[in-house]
Protein backbone atom coordinates (compact mmCIF):
# COMPACT_ATOMS: atom_id res chain seq x y z
CA UNK A 1 0.00 0.00 0.00
CA UNK A 2 1.45 3.15 -0.99
CA UNK A 3 1.45 6.60 1.21
CA UNK A 4 1.90 10.00 0.69
CA UNK A 5 3.81 12.72 3.06
CA UNK A 6 2.55 15.72 3.50
CA UNK A 7 5.00 18.17 4.72
CA UNK A 8 2.96 21.91 5.88
CA UNK A 9 5.98 24.20 6.58
CA UNK A 10 5.77 27.54 9.22
CA UNK A 11 6.23 29.49 6.48
CA UNK A 12 2.98 28.17 4.67
CA UNK A 13 4.65 26.20 1.93
CA UNK A 14 3.69 22.57 1.42
CA UNK A 15 5.91 19.83 0.35
CA UNK A 16 4.65 16.26 -0.63
CA UNK A 17 6.36 13.15 -1.37
CA UNK A 18 4.26 10.02 -2.53
CA UNK A 19 6.01 6.58 -1.36
CA UNK A 20 5.45 3.05 -2.67
CA UNK A 21 3.00 4.47 -5.34
CA UNK A 22 4.29 3.32 -8.84
CA UNK A 23 3.79 4.70 -12.39
CA UNK A 24 1.66 7.77 -13.41
CA UNK A 25 -1.04 7.11 -10.60
CA UNK A 26 1.02 9.27 -8.08
CA UNK A 27 0.69 12.23 -10.18
CA UNK A 28 -3.48 12.13 -9.49
CA UNK A 29 -2.21 12.65 -5.65
CA UNK A 30 -1.09 16.22 -6.98
CA UNK A 31 -4.55 16.66 -7.58
CA UNK A 32 -5.64 15.51 -4.60
CA UNK A 33 -3.67 17.49 -2.57
CA UNK A 34 -4.85 20.56 -4.68
CA UNK A 35 -8.30 19.47 -3.42
CA UNK A 36 -7.07 18.79 0.41
CA UNK A 37 -5.47 22.19 0.73
CA UNK A 38 -6.54 25.03 -1.71
CA UNK A 39 -3.09 24.86 -3.11
CA UNK A 40 -1.40 25.47 -6.40
CA UNK A 41 1.55 23.08 -7.38
CA UNK A 42 4.45 24.96 -8.01
CA UNK A 43 6.90 22.27 -9.32
CA UNK A 44 7.18 18.79 -9.41
CA UNK A 45 9.84 16.16 -9.42
CA UNK A 46 9.36 12.67 -10.96
CA UNK A 47 11.76 9.99 -8.98
CA UNK A 48 12.95 6.43 -11.05
CA UNK A 49 9.84 5.13 -9.22
CA UNK A 50 7.72 6.64 -11.42
CA UNK A 51 8.62 5.30 -14.50
CA UNK A 52 8.20 1.79 -12.88
CA UNK A 53 5.23 0.20 -13.94
CA UNK A 54 2.62 -1.85 -11.56
CA UNK A 55 1.46 -3.51 -15.24
CA UNK A 56 3.66 -6.38 -15.23
CA UNK A 57 0.99 -8.52 -17.17
CA UNK A 58 1.79 -7.37 -19.99
CA UNK A 59 5.32 -8.64 -20.50
CA UNK A 60 3.67 -12.00 -19.66
CA UNK A 61 1.10 -12.30 -21.71
CA UNK A 62 2.97 -11.51 -24.83
CA UNK A 63 5.20 -14.32 -23.26
CA UNK A 64 2.27 -16.72 -23.53
CA UNK A 65 1.21 -16.09 -26.72
CA UNK A 66 4.58 -16.71 -28.05
CA UNK A 67 4.47 -20.06 -25.89
CA UNK A 68 1.38 -21.07 -27.57
CA UNK B 1 9.67 7.56 -3.39
CA UNK B 2 7.57 8.38 -6.92
CA UNK B 3 7.08 11.82 -6.96
CA UNK B 4 8.35 14.93 -4.87
CA UNK B 5 5.94 18.38 -5.12
CA UNK B 6 6.09 21.91 -4.02
CA UNK B 7 2.84 23.32 -3.38
CA UNK B 8 1.85 26.66 -1.18
CA UNK B 9 -2.02 28.19 -0.73
CA UNK B 10 -3.95 30.01 -2.77
CA UNK B 11 -3.46 32.62 0.35
CA UNK B 12 -0.29 33.82 -1.37
CA UNK B 13 -0.02 35.52 -5.01
CA UNK B 14 3.69 32.92 -5.55
CA UNK B 15 5.14 30.46 -3.03
CA UNK B 16 6.50 32.07 0.06
CA UNK B 17 10.25 30.10 -1.40
CA UNK B 18 10.29 31.70 -4.51
CA UNK B 19 8.44 34.89 -3.67
CA UNK B 20 11.47 37.14 -4.67
CA UNK B 21 11.90 36.72 -8.69
CA UNK B 22 11.70 34.13 -11.00
CA UNK B 23 15.35 32.44 -12.32
CA UNK B 24 15.96 32.98 -16.21
CA UNK B 25 15.51 29.43 -16.71
CA UNK B 26 11.74 29.85 -15.41
CA UNK B 27 11.58 32.35 -17.66
CA UNK B 28 12.40 31.01 -20.83
CA UNK B 29 9.71 27.90 -19.90
CA UNK B 30 7.07 31.28 -19.97
CA UNK B 31 8.37 32.23 -23.48
CA UNK B 32 7.32 28.86 -24.65
CA UNK B 33 3.91 29.84 -24.84
CA UNK B 34 2.49 27.56 -27.81
CA UNK B 35 1.29 31.05 -29.69
CA UNK B 36 4.76 33.08 -29.31
CA UNK B 37 6.87 29.57 -30.44
CA UNK B 38 5.19 29.65 -33.38
CA UNK B 39 6.96 33.07 -34.22
CA UNK B 40 10.38 31.37 -33.03
CA UNK B 41 10.78 28.55 -35.57
CA UNK B 42 13.68 27.51 -33.69
CA UNK B 43 14.87 27.83 -29.85
CA UNK B 44 18.42 27.08 -31.05
CA UNK B 45 18.05 30.51 -33.16
CA UNK B 46 18.27 31.77 -29.66
CA UNK B 47 21.19 34.39 -30.08
CA UNK B 48 21.25 35.93 -26.69
CA UNK B 49 19.80 37.63 -23.73
CA UNK B 50 19.56 40.53 -22.97
CA UNK B 51 18.71 42.13 -18.98
CA UNK B 52 18.36 45.38 -18.05
CA UNK B 53 20.21 46.12 -14.65
CA UNK B 54 20.29 49.17 -12.34
CA UNK B 55 24.48 49.10 -12.45
CA UNK B 56 26.71 51.59 -14.26
CA UNK B 57 28.84 50.69 -16.61
CA UNK B 58 31.91 51.72 -15.12
CA UNK B 59 30.84 49.14 -12.05
CA UNK B 60 31.51 46.19 -14.91
CA UNK B 61 35.07 45.77 -14.89
CA UNK B 62 35.33 46.00 -11.11
CA UNK B 63 31.96 43.94 -10.25
CA UNK B 64 33.74 41.20 -13.07
CA UNK B 65 37.03 40.99 -11.53
CA UNK B 66 35.16 39.27 -8.60
CA UNK B 67 34.82 35.98 -10.25
CA UNK B 68 37.02 33.32 -11.22
CA UNK B 69 37.60 31.42 -14.97
CA UNK B 70 36.86 35.11 -16.31
CA UNK B 71 38.78 36.22 -19.57
CA UNK B 72 37.94 39.71 -20.12
CA UNK B 73 38.07 40.08 -24.33
CA UNK B 74 36.60 43.19 -24.99
CA UNK B 75 36.47 46.70 -22.99
CA UNK B 76 33.24 45.34 -21.55
CA UNK B 77 33.04 42.06 -22.79
CA UNK B 78 33.99 38.85 -20.61
CA UNK B 79 33.82 35.08 -21.32
CA UNK B 80 33.60 32.70 -18.33
CA UNK B 81 35.26 29.30 -18.63
CA UNK B 82 31.30 27.57 -18.91
CA UNK B 83 31.21 28.94 -21.88
CA UNK B 84 28.88 31.88 -20.89
CA UNK B 85 29.41 35.28 -22.64
CA UNK B 86 28.47 38.50 -20.78
CA UNK B 87 28.80 41.75 -22.76
CA UNK B 88 28.05 45.22 -20.76
CA UNK B 89 26.37 48.02 -23.11
CA UNK B 90 24.29 50.62 -22.34
CA UNK B 91 20.83 50.50 -24.65
CA UNK B 92 17.96 53.17 -24.21
CA UNK B 93 19.09 54.75 -20.72
CA UNK B 94 19.87 51.72 -18.82
CA UNK B 95 22.96 49.38 -18.51
CA UNK B 96 22.33 46.17 -19.88
CA UNK B 97 23.97 42.64 -19.75
CA UNK B 98 23.88 40.64 -22.99
CA UNK B 99 24.33 36.97 -22.43
CA UNK B 100 25.03 34.84 -25.46
CA UNK B 101 27.15 31.66 -25.65
CA UNK B 102 27.71 28.38 -28.03
CA UNK B 103 24.45 26.74 -26.91
CA UNK B 104 22.74 29.82 -25.61
CA UNK B 105 19.28 28.31 -24.87
CA UNK B 106 21.48 25.71 -23.02
CA UNK B 107 24.22 27.63 -21.22
CA UNK B 108 22.46 30.91 -20.73
CA UNK B 109 19.56 29.84 -18.63
CA UNK B 110 21.47 28.27 -16.17
CA UNK B 111 24.75 30.22 -15.97
CA UNK B 112 23.48 33.72 -16.31
CA UNK B 113 21.00 32.81 -13.31
CA UNK B 114 24.43 31.86 -11.37
CA UNK B 115 26.12 35.18 -12.74
CA UNK B 116 23.18 37.57 -11.25
CA UNK B 117 23.02 35.53 -8.27
CA UNK B 118 26.57 36.25 -7.34
CA UNK B 119 26.12 40.08 -8.58
CA UNK B 120 23.37 40.43 -6.15
CA UNK B 121 25.57 38.92 -3.36
CA UNK B 122 28.68 41.55 -4.38
CA UNK B 123 26.16 44.56 -4.60
CA UNK B 124 23.56 43.65 -2.15
CA UNK B 125 20.78 44.82 -4.09
CA UNK B 126 18.82 42.91 -6.89
CA UNK B 127 20.78 44.41 -10.09
CA UNK B 128 18.09 43.54 -12.47
CA UNK B 129 15.39 45.07 -10.48
CA UNK B 130 13.86 48.47 -12.18
CA UNK B 131 11.24 50.15 -10.08
CA UNK B 132 10.38 46.80 -8.96
CA UNK B 133 9.93 44.98 -12.07
CA UNK B 134 12.58 42.95 -13.74
CA UNK B 135 13.05 43.07 -17.92
CA UNK B 136 14.23 40.48 -20.28
CA UNK B 137 14.47 40.22 -24.00
CA UNK B 138 15.38 37.16 -25.90
CA UNK B 139 17.12 37.67 -29.27
CA UNK B 140 16.18 34.94 -31.60
CA UNK B 141 17.71 34.78 -35.28
CA UNK B 142 14.88 34.59 -37.87
CA UNK B 143 15.03 33.99 -42.05
CA UNK B 144 13.66 37.03 -42.61
CA UNK B 145 15.75 39.92 -45.02
CA UNK B 146 12.76 41.85 -45.82
CA UNK B 147 10.56 43.98 -43.11
CA UNK B 148 7.57 44.28 -45.32
CA UNK B 149 7.53 40.16 -45.28
CA UNK B 150 7.61 40.73 -41.48
CA UNK B 151 4.95 42.79 -42.00
CA UNK B 152 2.61 40.48 -43.52
CA UNK B 153 3.27 37.56 -41.64
CA UNK B 154 2.14 39.49 -38.33
CA UNK B 155 -0.74 40.58 -39.67
CA UNK B 156 -2.15 36.91 -40.70
CA UNK B 157 -1.32 35.75 -37.43
CA UNK B 158 -3.28 38.99 -36.13
CA UNK B 159 -0.18 40.64 -34.25
CA UNK B 160 -1.08 44.51 -32.73
CA UNK B 161 0.15 47.78 -32.74
CA UNK B 162 2.17 46.72 -35.76
CA UNK B 163 4.59 49.86 -36.59
CA UNK B 164 7.44 49.56 -38.99
CA UNK B 165 9.74 52.38 -37.78
CA UNK B 166 12.23 51.97 -40.38
CA UNK B 167 13.22 49.40 -43.28
CA UNK B 168 15.32 47.84 -40.54
CA UNK B 169 12.75 47.80 -37.82
CA UNK B 170 9.41 46.32 -36.76
CA UNK B 171 7.77 46.71 -33.09
CA UNK B 172 4.48 45.25 -32.62
CA UNK B 173 2.51 43.22 -29.83
CA UNK B 174 1.79 39.82 -29.56
CA UNK B 175 -0.27 37.49 -28.01
CA UNK B 176 0.51 40.96 -24.84
CA UNK B 177 3.96 40.36 -25.73
CA UNK B 178 5.70 43.35 -26.99
CA UNK B 179 7.90 42.33 -29.83
CA UNK B 180 10.58 43.92 -31.86
CA UNK B 181 11.89 42.40 -35.02
CA UNK B 182 15.38 44.73 -35.99
CA UNK B 183 18.06 43.38 -38.96
CA UNK B 184 21.23 42.43 -38.21
CA UNK B 185 24.11 44.96 -39.87
CA UNK B 186 26.35 41.81 -40.83
CA UNK B 187 24.12 39.51 -41.98
CA UNK B 188 21.28 41.47 -43.07
CA UNK B 189 19.06 38.78 -41.23
CA UNK B 190 16.15 40.18 -38.95
CA UNK B 191 16.57 39.36 -35.51
CA UNK B 192 13.08 38.75 -33.04
CA UNK B 193 13.30 40.18 -30.24
CA UNK B 194 10.53 39.45 -27.03
CA UNK B 195 10.14 40.99 -24.30
CA UNK B 196 9.21 39.30 -20.84
CA UNK B 197 8.77 41.22 -17.31
CA UNK B 198 8.49 40.29 -14.33
CA UNK B 199 7.21 41.69 -11.45
CA UNK B 200 8.67 41.44 -8.07
CA UNK B 201 7.09 40.53 -4.71
CA UNK B 202 8.32 39.66 -1.58
CA UNK B 203 6.75 38.88 1.81
CA UNK B 204 9.96 39.18 3.49
CA UNK B 205 11.33 42.12 4.67
CA UNK B 206 14.47 42.59 2.16
CA UNK B 207 15.12 44.90 -0.22
CA UNK B 208 13.26 44.45 -3.17
CA UNK B 209 9.96 44.79 -1.55
CA UNK B 210 9.89 48.44 -0.69
CA UNK B 211 7.98 50.43 -3.00
CA UNK B 212 8.49 53.78 -1.72
CA UNK B 213 9.73 55.57 1.32
CA UNK B 214 8.41 59.16 1.91
CA UNK B 215 10.42 61.51 4.40
CA UNK B 216 8.35 64.52 5.58
CA UNK B 217 11.09 67.33 6.13
CA UNK B 218 10.69 71.27 7.19
CA UNK B 219 12.79 72.14 3.82
CA UNK B 220 11.64 75.31 2.18
CA UNK B 221 11.74 76.25 -1.09
CA UNK B 222 13.72 79.08 -0.69
CA UNK B 223 16.49 76.80 0.99
CA UNK B 224 15.92 73.35 -1.00
CA UNK B 225 18.15 74.23 -4.27
CA UNK B 226 20.99 75.71 -2.35
CA UNK B 227 21.34 73.37 -0.11
CA UNK B 228 21.14 70.35 -2.44
CA UNK B 229 23.68 71.58 -4.62
CA UNK B 230 26.39 72.68 -1.52
CA UNK B 231 26.80 68.47 -1.88
CA UNK B 232 26.67 68.23 -5.75
CA UNK B 233 23.09 67.50 -6.23
CA UNK B 234 20.89 69.02 -8.74
CA UNK B 235 17.26 70.32 -7.71
CA UNK B 236 15.59 70.11 -11.00
CA UNK B 237 12.83 73.13 -10.50
CA UNK B 238 10.84 71.51 -13.67
CA UNK B 239 10.14 67.96 -12.46
CA UNK B 240 11.28 68.73 -8.30
CA UNK B 241 13.92 65.46 -8.59
CA UNK B 242 17.29 65.18 -7.59
CA UNK B 243 19.02 62.43 -8.75
CA UNK B 244 21.22 60.20 -6.62
CA UNK B 245 24.49 59.60 -7.47
CA UNK B 246 25.60 55.79 -6.68
CA UNK B 247 22.48 54.39 -7.98
CA UNK B 248 19.56 55.32 -10.91
CA UNK B 249 17.28 55.76 -8.18
CA UNK B 250 15.95 59.73 -8.27
CA UNK B 251 14.12 61.74 -4.73
CA UNK B 252 10.76 63.30 -6.21
CA UNK B 253 10.01 66.50 -3.92
CA UNK B 254 6.69 67.39 -2.98
CA UNK B 255 5.25 70.64 -1.18
CA UNK B 256 3.07 70.84 0.93
CA UNK B 257 2.18 73.62 3.55
CA UNK B 258 5.67 75.52 2.99
CA UNK B 259 7.32 71.91 3.58
CA UNK B 260 9.12 69.47 1.25
CA UNK B 261 8.27 65.65 1.26
CA UNK B 262 10.91 63.58 -0.23
CA UNK B 263 9.36 60.48 -2.33
CA UNK B 264 12.09 57.40 -2.91
CA UNK B 265 10.81 54.69 -4.86
CA UNK B 266 11.95 50.96 -5.01
CA UNK B 267 15.16 51.69 -3.46
CA UNK B 268 16.73 49.58 -1.16
CA UNK B 269 17.86 49.67 2.31
CA UNK B 270 21.31 49.80 1.28
CA UNK B 271 21.02 52.48 -0.71
CA UNK B 272 18.56 54.26 2.11
CA UNK B 273 21.25 54.05 4.76
CA UNK B 274 23.97 54.93 2.44
CA UNK B 275 23.66 57.65 0.25
CA UNK B 276 20.53 59.05 0.96
CA UNK B 277 21.52 59.50 5.02
CA UNK B 278 24.59 61.18 4.18
CA UNK B 279 23.11 63.39 2.12
CA UNK B 280 20.70 64.25 4.88
CA UNK B 281 23.22 64.08 7.67
CA UNK B 282 24.75 67.29 5.47
CA UNK B 283 22.55 69.24 4.67
CA UNK B 284 21.81 69.02 8.43
CA UNK B 285 24.67 70.27 9.78
CA UNK B 286 24.71 73.22 6.77
CA UNK B 287 21.03 73.90 7.99
CA UNK B 288 21.96 73.60 11.68
CA UNK B 289 18.72 71.92 12.10
CA UNK B 290 17.25 68.03 11.50
CA UNK B 291 15.31 68.77 8.20
CA UNK B 292 13.20 65.84 9.02
CA UNK B 293 11.79 66.86 11.94
CA UNK B 294 8.01 68.02 11.65
CA UNK B 295 5.48 69.27 14.19
CA UNK B 296 8.80 67.69 17.05
CA UNK B 297 8.93 64.21 15.58
CA UNK B 298 10.71 62.64 12.16
CA UNK B 299 8.07 61.06 10.05
CA UNK B 300 8.37 58.22 7.49
CA UNK B 301 5.91 56.59 5.38
CA UNK B 302 6.71 52.69 3.38
CA UNK B 303 5.21 51.31 0.80
CA UNK B 304 5.27 47.68 0.67
CA UNK B 305 4.59 45.12 -1.65
CA UNK B 306 3.23 41.52 -0.15
CA UNK B 307 2.17 38.64 -1.08
CA UNK B 308 -0.96 38.22 0.57
CA UNK B 309 -4.08 37.45 -1.20
CA UNK B 310 -6.37 36.40 1.43
CA UNK B 311 -8.19 38.84 3.43
CA UNK B 312 -9.34 36.67 5.97
CA UNK B 313 -6.21 34.92 7.24
CA UNK B 314 -4.75 38.71 6.91
CA UNK B 315 -7.20 40.24 9.55
CA UNK B 316 -6.74 37.42 11.85
CA UNK B 317 -3.44 37.90 11.85
CA UNK B 318 -3.48 41.69 12.39
CA UNK B 319 -6.08 40.95 15.34
CA UNK B 320 -3.46 38.49 16.78
CA UNK B 321 -0.65 40.77 16.90
CA UNK B 322 -2.68 43.56 18.38
CA UNK B 323 -3.65 45.96 15.97
CA UNK B 324 -6.18 48.47 17.15
CA UNK B 325 -8.81 51.17 15.32
CA UNK B 326 -9.40 47.85 12.64
CA UNK B 327 -11.80 49.14 9.77
CA UNK B 328 -12.15 47.34 6.59
CA UNK B 329 -14.02 48.09 3.40
CA UNK B 330 -14.04 45.57 0.11
CA UNK B 331 -10.04 46.03 -0.94
CA UNK B 332 -8.53 47.68 2.05
CA UNK B 333 -7.74 47.13 5.73
CA UNK B 334 -6.72 49.62 7.76
CA UNK B 335 -5.41 49.75 11.47
CA UNK B 336 -2.74 50.65 14.21
CA UNK B 337 -0.12 48.88 14.86
CA UNK B 338 2.75 50.46 17.75
CA UNK B 339 1.76 53.79 16.67
CA UNK B 340 2.00 52.96 13.17
CA UNK B 341 -0.71 53.66 10.60
CA UNK B 342 -1.26 50.61 8.27
CA UNK B 343 -3.02 50.54 4.73
CA UNK B 344 -3.89 47.33 3.19
CA UNK B 345 -5.21 47.88 -0.33
CA UNK B 346 -5.40 45.92 -3.21
CA UNK B 347 -5.11 47.26 -7.03
CA UNK B 348 -7.17 46.73 -9.42
CA UNK B 349 -5.22 44.67 -11.16
CA UNK B 350 -3.32 43.16 -8.56
CA UNK B 351 -4.17 39.95 -6.45
CA UNK B 352 -2.07 40.24 -3.48
CA UNK B 353 -2.01 43.46 -1.04
CA UNK B 354 0.45 46.69 -1.02
CA UNK B 355 0.64 48.06 1.90
CA UNK B 356 1.50 51.51 3.25
CA UNK B 357 2.41 52.32 6.94
CA UNK B 358 2.25 56.24 7.96
CA UNK B 359 4.09 57.56 10.85
CA UNK B 360 7.35 55.42 11.35
CA UNK B 361 9.48 56.88 13.01
CA UNK B 362 12.28 53.84 13.61
CA UNK B 363 12.92 51.77 10.10
CA UNK B 364 14.40 49.18 12.43
CA UNK B 365 11.16 48.89 14.35
CA UNK B 366 8.98 48.73 11.15
CA UNK B 367 11.29 45.94 10.11
CA UNK B 368 10.55 44.10 12.72
CA UNK B 369 6.63 44.33 12.62
CA UNK B 370 7.04 43.49 9.00
CA UNK B 371 8.74 40.26 9.82
CA UNK B 372 6.96 39.35 12.42
CA UNK B 373 3.60 39.47 10.91
CA UNK B 374 5.10 37.64 7.65
CA UNK B 375 5.84 35.07 10.24
CA UNK B 376 2.31 34.45 11.61
CA UNK B 377 0.60 34.98 8.44
CA UNK B 378 3.00 32.03 7.24
CA UNK B 379 2.02 30.22 10.62
CA UNK B 380 -2.04 31.13 10.17
CA UNK B 381 -1.76 29.60 6.90
CA UNK B 382 -0.12 26.43 8.03
CA UNK B 383 -2.85 25.85 10.62
CA UNK B 384 -5.54 26.73 8.48
CA UNK B 385 -4.14 24.12 6.22
CA UNK B 386 -3.49 21.36 8.36
CA UNK B 387 -7.36 21.93 9.65
CA UNK B 388 -8.47 21.47 6.02
CA UNK B 389 -6.52 18.87 4.91
CA UNK B 390 -8.04 16.81 8.48
CA UNK B 391 -11.25 17.80 7.56
CA UNK B 392 -11.46 16.68 3.56
CA UNK B 393 -9.28 13.44 4.29
CA UNK B 394 -11.89 11.32 4.58
CA UNK B 395 -13.80 12.22 1.60
CA UNK B 396 -10.66 11.45 -0.53
CA UNK B 397 -10.68 8.26 0.42
CA UNK B 398 -7.49 8.25 2.57
CA UNK B 399 -6.83 7.65 6.02
CA UNK B 400 -3.98 9.73 8.19
CA UNK B 401 -1.37 7.49 9.67
CA UNK B 402 0.53 9.61 11.83
CA UNK B 403 1.28 13.00 12.35
CA UNK B 404 4.53 14.94 13.71
CA UNK B 405 5.80 18.40 14.49
CA UNK B 406 9.16 18.46 13.56
CA UNK B 407 12.23 20.76 14.60
CA UNK B 408 11.67 23.05 12.01
CA UNK B 409 7.90 23.78 13.11
CA UNK B 410 6.67 21.84 10.15
CA UNK B 411 3.57 19.19 10.50
CA UNK B 412 4.25 16.17 8.82
CA UNK B 413 1.26 13.68 7.83
CA UNK B 414 1.52 10.73 6.49
CA UNK B 415 -1.65 9.10 4.63
CA UNK B 416 -2.14 5.88 3.29
CA UNK B 417 -3.52 5.53 -0.04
Amino acid sequence: MGKIKIRLLPDGSIKMETEGIKGAKCTDYAKVLERLADAKIEKMEKTREYYESDEMLQLDEIQNLRDN
Amino acid sequence: MSITLTAFPTAFLVSPDTAKKITLAQIADKIKNKKLKSLITNYSSLRNIRILTNLRISEAPRLMAAFDEVKRVGEFEYTFKNGLNVEWKYIDGYCCAILSAENTAKIVPKYGEELFKNLDKIKNVNVRDINSEEYFYYNYITEYTDADQIITELKMREAENIVKTSEKEIKATYNKQNIRYYQDYYTNRFILETEQKISLVNIGMDDSNLAMVEIKTNITPEEIKSLLNNFGYDFNEITNQTPLKMSSNIIEWSLKDNYYTAKLRNISSSHLKGEVEHLFAAMNKKAGRDLRITDNKSELTYTYKTNYTDKGVLLNTLTEHGAKKISETDDKISCELFGMQMSYTKDADNQAYNLVIERVTDKSECEGLISDLNDEYGLNIQEITYKKILDRIESENLHLEKEEVLEDNSILLTIEV
